[in-house]
């Protein structure tokens, strides 16, 4: 992410321009559809977002890529509560699409959360008053630190005084952390700061590591800690190439059946997407056919290492193993080995990392066998440029 | 020799057997040198592919990926007072995609520079559209110190990029009249909040309508399309597609006029009345028709 502050954006634009990009309502009868949401809501299920107090159901909407002001209506319409988008997401101009349309609706109608990248205290408030300027607000409803995965990060001194000032100047209500990586490390940090209410983690069914994911989930959660899924379609697709799509609404009802989840934010870009995501806050019951086709996605995970890094911590070298397998997919599963040596020239591995080991005690947990594919992929290395055109 | 010759004859197997093809230029290409600047490869990775795309930009890679984004390549210069210039330099999969990420994030309110086909500047950032790469310029130093190196680094970036400059074709069919400059944009997917709906160029107007172009590569095809979102808009076509204005009632964007031109889907949303959607529409249709005699 980005690491400064957009005060330029606002000084130009953020009120004005902004505000004519998007159309307003063309179907009129507003509190009618408000009316209606109210009357939605009471058949969902819903979950109280830990010490917060609250209620959401349990399918959100994340706005990153939705550039249209119709399918945020509806998706109030629908009974969803909870909007999350981010400082960086295109530009801006995600933020003030939802200030645009937020305008018309009671502030306490709905739940908003943005999120601001690490940096240093004074500019990640003016960052957020940007963002709040834009979604035309006096406050968000959750505040997160966008995507620390370090502890000192996680921590940093200057960033939780930042939270401490957001909520105490009235800008925000409650604060939180998102993280897609460490997630376990993340939401244990969270839950020992003192000053994280809420995080919003990466969860779903292809994570090697749900097990620990899930373990870290329970013990943020009884301590307060309320709980946010993302990245819950796992990509949305099996494939590099977007052929082969995971069954979303599966996997989305696979995670929610942990209750120390509150909500999750798919992202949600068409109608038929939010009529079939909506569909899953009145009944999160996984059939046995949505059951059986997530237990076909181990199969699919061949080439595609996730980075758990245990094969590191048991490698005599200490090699990046993970960055390896990597490479190895690039060459073997798309094709690009000139990617693949920039990767392995990157990270300074030689041609032959593992020459003169004989006691390999490097495992992977998925089966890999990490030393041929390391001994296979890592040749690349010394071929001339020629022989990869 | 004779290891080398071992080495590139196993390597050229191993690489057949696992299909493998050229990939894209190395970083090295890509980031010139810059008179008065050092380049430094990033802390982390310097490059990313759909799989990681994540790792750098977290939840804005959806866009990105939904608009053929290939792969980034990472770089930063420094000068010798310390200021600091980050390149990202994203590929996309065609020029209209890469032109459709552009205009996800271009607002009509930046300060637009002659660079690549487009670019524009704001506060501590420069990013231009150039062929096929989205390039986004960035710098922790303010002021016209920062503008000045991310200005150097852009028209290097730029140079090394050779792409030939030019907006995609269907841009140029909207009339001019009345049209606000800096907010065509092309949607990729979902156009409307309709899966049916994809590959949409769209431009907005003064008086506040919207007019878009969906290119197709058959009658057929357009047909079928008008029909399939009418239907998911709730507002079924019966009997036979008039021939000169369909009217849909888009249950979630209000009225919408469509017209089939041959192997384009036009339409135009936001209009106050059917005869103005004609007038439009018939503007438009010209320029398609004008343009599609040149080829």
């Amino acid at each position: 992410m980005r690491r400064f502050s957009r005060r330029g954006f606002l000084k130009n634009s953020a009120l004005g321009a902004s505000a004519a990009l998007f159309t307003a309502s063309p179907v009129s009868g507003l509190a009618g559809r408000w009316a209606r949401q109210e009357k939605n809501t009471k058949r969902l299920i819903t979950r109280r977002l830990g010490k917060t107090g609250i209620e959401l159901p349990v399918v959100s909407m994340g706005v990153m890529r939705a550039d249209n002001p119709a399918l945020v209506r509806a998706a109030l319409a629908a009974g969803m509560r909870h909007l999350d988008t981010a400082h960086g997401y295109m530009e801006g101009n995600n933020e003030s699409m939802l200030g645009e349309v937020l305008k018309d609706y009671p502030r306490s109608s709905f739940v908003i959360s943005t999120k601001v990248p690490p940096m240093d205290g004074a500019s990640f408030l003016d960052t957020l008053d940007v963002s709040l300027r834009r979604l035309r607000m006096e406050y968000v409803d959750i505040l997160y630190v966008h995507g620390p995965s370090t502890v000192s990060d996680v921590l940093d001194p200057a960033i939780l005084d930042a939270l401490r000032k957001a909520i105490s100047s009235g800008r925000a209500k409650h604060v939180g952390v998102s993280t897609h990586k460490k997630e376990p490390d993340v939401l244990r940090w969270a839950a020992a700061s003192g000053v994280y209410e809420v995080v919003l983690s990466s969860v779903n069914f292809r994570q090697d590591h749900y097990a620990e994911v899930r373990s870290a989930m329970a013990e943020a959660a009884g301590a307060g800690l309320g709980i946010i899924g993302m990245k819950t379609m796992a990509g949305g697709f099996y494939d590099r190439l977007r052929t082969r799509p995971i069954n979303c609404k599966a996997a989305l009802k696979w995670v929610l059946q942990d209750e120390n989840l509150t909500t999750t934010i798919p992202g949600i870009t068409s109608f038929e997407m939010l009529n079939e995501n909506a569909s899953v806050n009145e009944d999160i019951t996984l059939t046995d056919e949505e059951k059986a086709s997530l237990a076909l996605a181990p199969a699919e995970g061949g080439l595609y290492c996730q980075g758990c890094g245990r094969c590191t911590a048991l490698c005599g070298r200490r090699l990046p193993i993970p960055e390896i397998m990597r490479a190895y997919m690039y060459t073997y599963g798309y094709g690009t080995p000139r990617n693949a040596r920039t990767l392995l020239r990157d990270m300074g591995a030689g041609a032959d990392p593992c020459a003169g080991c004989t006691s390999c005690s490097a495992t992977c947990p998925k089966g890999f066998p990490l030393r041929e594919r390391i001994r296979d992929v890592s040749r690349l290395v010394d071929i001339p440029e020629e022989f990869l055109a | 020799m004779k290891a080398m010759r071992t080495l590139v004859l196993s390597t050229a197997i191993l690489i057949c057997a696992g299909r493998v093809s050229a990939g894209p230029a190395d970083s090295a290409g890509l980031f010139p040198e810059v008179r008065g600047w050092k380049f430094v490869p990033p802390p982390g990775s310097s490059y990313y592919t759909p799989d990681n795309l994540w790792d750098i930009i977290d939840g804005a890679a959806d866009v990105f990926l939904a608009n053929g984004f290939v792969d980034l390549h990472v770089g930063e210069y420094t000068d010798s007072a310390g200021t600091d210039v980050r390149a990202e330099v994203y590929r996309h999969s065609s020029r209209t995609n890469a032109f459709g990420m552009y205009s996800q994030e271009r607002h009509p309110g930046y300060h637009f520079i002659d660079i690549g086909t487009q670019g524009y500047t704001e506060e501590k950032l420069l990013n231009f559209l150039c062929g096929t790469y989205y390039v986004k310029i960035s710098s922790h130093t303010g002021g016209p110190r920062g503008l000045s190196g991310m200005r150097a680094v852009g028209n290097a970036v730029e140079s090394a990029l050779h792409q030939e400059k030019g907006w995609p074709k269907p841009l140029l069919y909207f009339p001019a009249a009345g049209k606000r400059p800096n907010e065509e944009s092309y949607i990729a997917e979902n156009f409307l909040g309709y899966r049916a709906l994809a590959r949409a160029f769209v431009a907005r107007y003064a008086s506040g309508y919207r007019m878009f172009v969906i290119p197709c590569d058959s009658p057929q095809e357009v047909r079928a399309l008008a029909s399939t979102y009418a239907e998911a808009a709730g507002s079924p076509i019966t009997g036979t597609h008039p021939a000169s204005l369909l009217e849909v009632h888009d249950r979630h964007n209000g009225v919408v006029y469509l017209r089939e031109l041959n192997t384009h889907l036009i339409g135009i949303l936001g209009c106050p009345s059917r005869d103005c959607a004609m007038s439009e529409l018939s503007l438009l249709e010209e320029r398609i028709t004008l343009f599609s005699n040149r080829e």
